[in-house]
């Protein structure tokens, strides 16, 4: 008889197959199903959260274990309401203008999805005014930056700068990152969080918008 | 005459598997590239081109044609023709560059920051101080007091001030290559006398995987047209970008410079070419590059043996440098692993010297210290003749029971043959307390504070700097983007 701990173990351990089996043998019990996401599949992605900040478990194995979630999620989905799938958030993702390396943003996007994040990616060279706009567009609780080259990170400042203009700055929490930057640079130019890494991203993230 | 060591990582049927491969990729998969004008051309050489998409297939006649046009003896020439270095190396050893890209510096007071200008000045002047370290690529410099648009073409302006030696010069924007070819012109007297005596090659990377963007593609092609050497570089991280095995990353890699490499030829035939595939790997924990790990080396192995037997093509990679971020055994030992394993599976170029935090800072003491491990490297590639004069057998035969060998010819002779380590410490414990007690950091900073009272100032004429004023100015005003 399937159970919530089996099924947290199932996805912790990655076995997407058991997750897909397991899900269906709780609600042929006649299981909630938003106990089967509370205490199965989000469950074993708490547990996966804190193997992983604690250096027991590695990115691919993070991945996996969402994808396994998601499994589950997929088939739970049409038992739920609109109201039982908000996401923990809304974050847009890029890496700014004249800069194309992503990715770590691209790294940052799926640990974030895999956090219950919901991520708006809008690529990679991405002007101040485009950042804007889809602030305007998304409403998004944090917008997240990303640069690699020294010449590009100070496009980080002039999409600050235009967000202020527009009225938007006190609306979305700034976070930047990339290997050209520091704390001191994220001070300097008025970000809300610097994510010296994709896993910190995440963390910071939940945090920036808890908050909030 | 010497022996040189080599380290033979892959064997002849796993270079063919190599090569059998990327043909396939090459031919069949295809690139993407973004630049008309090199899309023409590549269409008129035979290749098989979508303008729309931008992919680009090379048959298989078209890349045997390629690379029989690829050469095989070239000059990277030093401003001071003392420092030019010639390919193949003469004494079948390598050549060396510093780290370049960097954007952060230590300095000998253990300060951290963004580079500056006066700290590139400093940095090429000890590079022209030190014997082992045969040309510099440019650091990543903080645009302080210039714009943005034009770091690159700054700093080549500081650089090409304080030093005699080659370089490698890395564009940060499509156009800004134009400018550096001009001041390196300027330097030596026109563009013509530049084609015959390249006191600069250039870095043209891919984006991983098998995709070129306008930027890169314009380098190649305006190096190309100026007779400028190219470095052919891929810039992978394994698990990230790439497969994370080492095969799968060299694979990827290797057809991507070779790519760029048969590019060059159908481009301008006989473009002088190195194969530069620079490997990383992506940590599964940090999610962080990294430099340093087992398997990066033995990436950087196969990749160096791929290019130097299966191609004939000089191979250039990191042959030195670190994840860790500051001078400890960590760094120690990662320089150590890499600068020999990559020097003796056959690189022609040991790149990366001076670098801390996987190439992102630039260390005065680090490069000092990386002399130091390439002279030894030097000296362990060398390999040794093993016969009657190295052995001695003349004293060794005529040994009467009480002879020393200390004040024997044989010894006079040979002494000095070995690599004497500026920054190492070979005292006894007491010999090693009376000078202070000092570690591997602080013998380099004194040692770095030394070369730094006797460095002579470079003289270029009025008419270059002249010259080299007025492009940058040039450029500061065409390029700024607002």
């Amino acid at each position: 008889m399937a159970c919530y701990e089996e099924l947290s173990e199932s996805v912790v351990s990655g076995m997407r197959k058991k997750v897909i089996e397991l899900v269906n043998e709780l609600i042929a019990a006649g299981h909630e199903p938003m106990k089967i996401v509370n205490e199965g599949l989000l469950a074993g992605m708490g547990i996966v959260a804190e193997e992983f900040k604690n250096g027991e478990m590695f990115v691919p194995d993070v991945l996996m274990s969402a994808k396994c979630m998601n499994s589950g999620l997929e088939i739970l989905k049409p038992l739920l309401s609109e109201s039982d799938m908000k996401s923990q958030g809304k974050v847009i993702i890029a890496t700014v203008q004249g800069d194309l390396h992503d990715i770590g943003k691209n790294l940052v996007g799926m640990l974030m999805e895999s956090g219950g994040l919901e991520v708006i990616d809008l690529g990679v060279d991405v002007s101040p005014e485009k950042f804007v706009e889809a602030v305007k567009l998304h409403q998004p609780n944090i917008l997240g930056m990303a640069a690699l080259l020294t010449t590009t990170m100070i496009c980080m400042k002039d999409t600050i700068d235009l967000l202020a203009k527009e009225g938007l700055r006190d609306k979305v929490k700034v976070m930047v990152g990339g290997a050209p930057l520091s704390q001191n640079y994220s001070d300097s130019i008025g970000a809300d969080a610097f994510a010296p890494d994709a896993a910190t991203a995440v963390t910071l993230c939940k945090s920036l918008i808890a908050q909030a | 005459m010497g022996s040189i060591l080599k380290t033979k990582i892959l064997t002849t049927k796993e270079i063919e598997f190599f090569q059998e491969k990327i043909q396939v990729l090459l031919s069949t998969k295809g690139i993407h590239i973004e630049h008309s004008e090199v899309m023409a051309l590549l269409q008129e050489a035979g290749a098989e081109v979508s303008p729309e998409s931008g992919l680009v297939k090379f048959p298989i006649p078209l890349i045997e044609k390629a690379l029989k046009q690829v050469p095989r003896k070239f000059t990277l020439a030093g401003i001071d023709p003392k420092y030019d270095m010639e390919f193949p190396h003469p004494q079948g050893l390598f050549y060396t560059r510093t780290c370049t890209g960097g954007m952060f510096y230590l300095n000998e007071n253990d300060e951290y920051h963004h580079i500056l200008l006066d700290e590139v000045a400093e940095w090429t002047r000890l590079i022209e101080a030190l014997d082992n370290i045969d040309f510099w690529s440019l650091p990543s410099t903080n645009p302080v007091d210039f714009p943005a648009e034009t770091i690159d073409i700054h700093t080549l302006n500081t650089v090409l001030r304080n030093t005699k030696k080659h370089g490698w010069v890395q564009p940060y924007e499509a156009n800004n290559i134009k400018y550096l070819i001009e001041m390196a012109a300027a330097v030596v007297g026109g563009k013509d006398e530049l084609r015959k005596r390249p006191i600069i090659s250039a870095i043209c990377c891919s984006v991983p995987a098998l995709s070129f963007k306008y930027m890169d593609m314009n380098i190649l092609y305006e190096c190309c047209k100026a007779g400028v050497p190219i470095q052919a570089c891929s810039l992978p991280a394994a698990g990230a970008n790439v497969p994370i095995t080492p095969s799968g990353i060299v694979l990827v890699a290797s057809a991507e410079v070779l790519a760029m490499i048969i590019m060059a030829q159908l481009i301008a035939p006989g473009t002088p070419c190195i194969a530069t595939p620079l490997l990383f790997e992506m940590d599964m924990q940090t999610t962080v590059t990294t430099q340093a790990s087992i398997a990066t080396t033995i990436s950087r192995m196969m990749a160096m043996q791929l290019f130097a037997e299966g191609y004939d093509i000089p191979a250039h990679t990191y042959g030195t440098g670190t994840d860790s971020c500051l001078l400890d055994g960590q760094s120690g030992f990662e320089q150590a692993s890499i600068s020999h394993m990559v020097a003796l599976s056959g690189a022609s170029i040991l790149g990366g010297a001076g670098q801390l935090e996987t190439a992102k800072t630039i260390s005065p003491q680090q490069l000092v210290i990386d002399n130091d491990i390439f002279g030894m490297v030097r000296q362990l590639k060398r390999g040794y003749v093993v016969d009657e004069e190295t052995v001695g057998w003349d004293d060794i035969i005529s040994l009467s029971g009480t002879d020393g060998f200390i004040n024997k010819d044989h010894t006079y002779r040979y002494f000095r043959d070995g690599y004497r380590a500026k920054t190492f410490s070979r005292d006894s414990k007491t010999a090693w307390e009376g000078k202070g007690s000092k570690d591997i950091a602080a013998r380099a900073k004194d040692y770095y504070l030394k070369l730094k009272n006797k460095y002579t100032p470079m003289e270029l004429t009025k008419a270059v700097t002249d010259e080299l004023d007025a492009i940058v100015t040039r450029a500061d005003k065409e390029l700024r983007k607002k």
